[in-house]
């Protein structure tokens, strides 16, 4: 009779009935509350979600740009060519030998790098290591320490497929008439003919590029000898304006 | 619906009125503010009621006493986001109980009342807490109680320990009334057929 449901509740409001805390652990939580650096808690909570909103957003971002290819922008038939990228062909026709600056001749891009880098300050990241599919098709031949407009910049001479490749590298402050910078709103590629050469001209990460080949189309081909892995040679062979 | 009029009656009075009453809204906004003499006031004004809803969940009383200082260390720490939308016992309560989850999980174990310990720890503690425990020992309920799933013990502990309202308990563990309700009438349809078989 005891264990009816009336029965139950009445002995749970007994068992569960109010207890007091003992005396000798609230002095001691009383110790620990007047001790506890409140400051330091509500600092780092302050933090926790912007930090929180960064590692989510972080890996979107990069997401979101490696996937923004750049866009092709072929330059307006009869814009003439900007500065540096005349002077771009002119390095590309006059090659390591009438540069007017000082050489150095290297098959090494390691050596080549930071030869350019502690002259100039300007840096251009050749690479070590090429794919198999490259064997064969690709040579550095030098490297120039020059000046546009009295300001350093490299000259970097390939060979690809056997046809000369010549990539021109600079400050973007340097460079006025440089194309548009890269931004998170678009990246762009100037195409163009000067000379009788294809040229793709762009701006990123602080310094300007312009990229003068022979070789067939637009020659965006001439991309990979910075260019080696899958994923973004693809991304170069897909550019469309 | 089981009602908690019959368990206030069952309790003396200045008890239950007690648990019941509201911190003063100035004191937690004091305590919002960094005032170290409000978070005095506070603790001393709610340390009961906290240890209470521990112990009954631990079934330990020196478990219950360390969950009471996690309890208030972390509303030291958290106050300013009680934002004053539900009554302030109801947002303490769900720090205790989240504190008790908190600390189980990191463990990965509960301490049932085991009543030789209990009995030992008794007769060594002549305090008055240690006859209370020592009367819970021999308590088929409170033992049932500590033996019950966490899920089915949290609501049931809640609405028969500090009386909360079915809706206080379902803001306090996150869930809808309705299974606060489900959860109450299987926890105590368990303790009825579990109390029966010990002791028909």
């Amino acid at each position: 009779m005891r264990w009816t449901r009336d029965g139950i509740e009445a002995e749970l409001a007994r068992a569960l009935a109010p207890a007091r805390l003992p005396e000798e652990r609230a002095a001691t939580i009383r110790e620990a509350l007047r001790t506890a650096d409140l400051r330091a808690a509500r600092r780092r909570r302050r933090w926790i979600a912007p930090l929180a909103a960064m590692f989510v957003l972080a890996p979107a971002l990069v997401l979101w740009r490696s996937a923004h290819a750049p866009r092709l922008a072929p330059a307006p038939p009869g814009e003439p060519a900007a500065a540096f990228e005349r002077m771009a062909v002119a390095l590309h026709d006059g090659g390591e030998d009438g540069s007017g600056g000082v050489v150095l001749r290297t098959a090494s891009p390691d050596a080549a790098r930071a030869w350019g880098r502690a002259r100039t300050g300007v840096d251009v990241n050749l690479p070590a290591a090429r794919p198999a599919e490259d064997e064969g098709r690709f040579a550095l031949h030098a490297i120039a320490a020059v000046e546009h407009r009295g300001r350093p910049a490299l000259a970097v001479w390939y060979e690809v497929d056997g046809r000369p490749v010549t990539l021109a590298v600079a400050r973007a402050a340097d460079v006025p008439d440089g194309a548009p910078a890269w931004t998170l709103a678009g990246k762009s590629v100037r195409s163009r003919r000067d000379g009788g050469h294809g040229l793709l001209s762009w701006t990123n990460s602080g310094q300007s590029y312009v990229l003068v080949s022979d070789l067939p189309g637009d020659g965006r081909r001439a991309c990979f000898v910075c260019h080696t892995q899958p994923a973004r040679r693809r991304v170069i062979d897909r550019l469309a304006p | 619906m089981v009602s908690t009029s019959r368990a206030a009656a069952l309790l003396p009075f200045d008890v239950a009125a007690e648990s019941r009453r509201e911190p003063p809204s100035s004191v937690v906004d004091a305590c919002r503010r960094g005032d170290r003499e409000a978070v005095a006031a506070l603790f001393e004004s709610c340390k009961d009621r906290v240890y209470s809803l521990a112990l009954h969940l631990t079934g330990d009383p020196a478990e219950a006493a360390d969950v009471t200082q996690d309890v208030f260390l972390r509303v030291l720490r958290a106050i300013d986001q009680y934002r004053g939308d539900a009554r302030f016992t109801t947002w303490l309560y769900r720090v205790v109980v989240n504190v008790f989850l908190d600390r189980r999980k990191s463990r990965r174990r509960f301490l049932p009342l085991d009543e030789g310990a209990l009995a030992a720890r008794a007769s060594a503690d002549p305090t008055p807490e240690a006859s209370l425990i020592h009367a819970q020992a021999h308590d088929h309920v409170a033992r049932r109680v500590a033996a019950l799933p966490v899920a089915l013990r949290l609501p049931l502990v809640l609405r028969f320990g500090p009386g909360l309202s079915y809706a206080q308990i379902a803001e306090t563990l996150g869930v809808r009334e309705g299974t606060v309700a489900s959860r109450l009438n299987r926890a105590l349809k368990r303790l009825e057929r579990e109390l029966r078989e010990i002791a028909p």
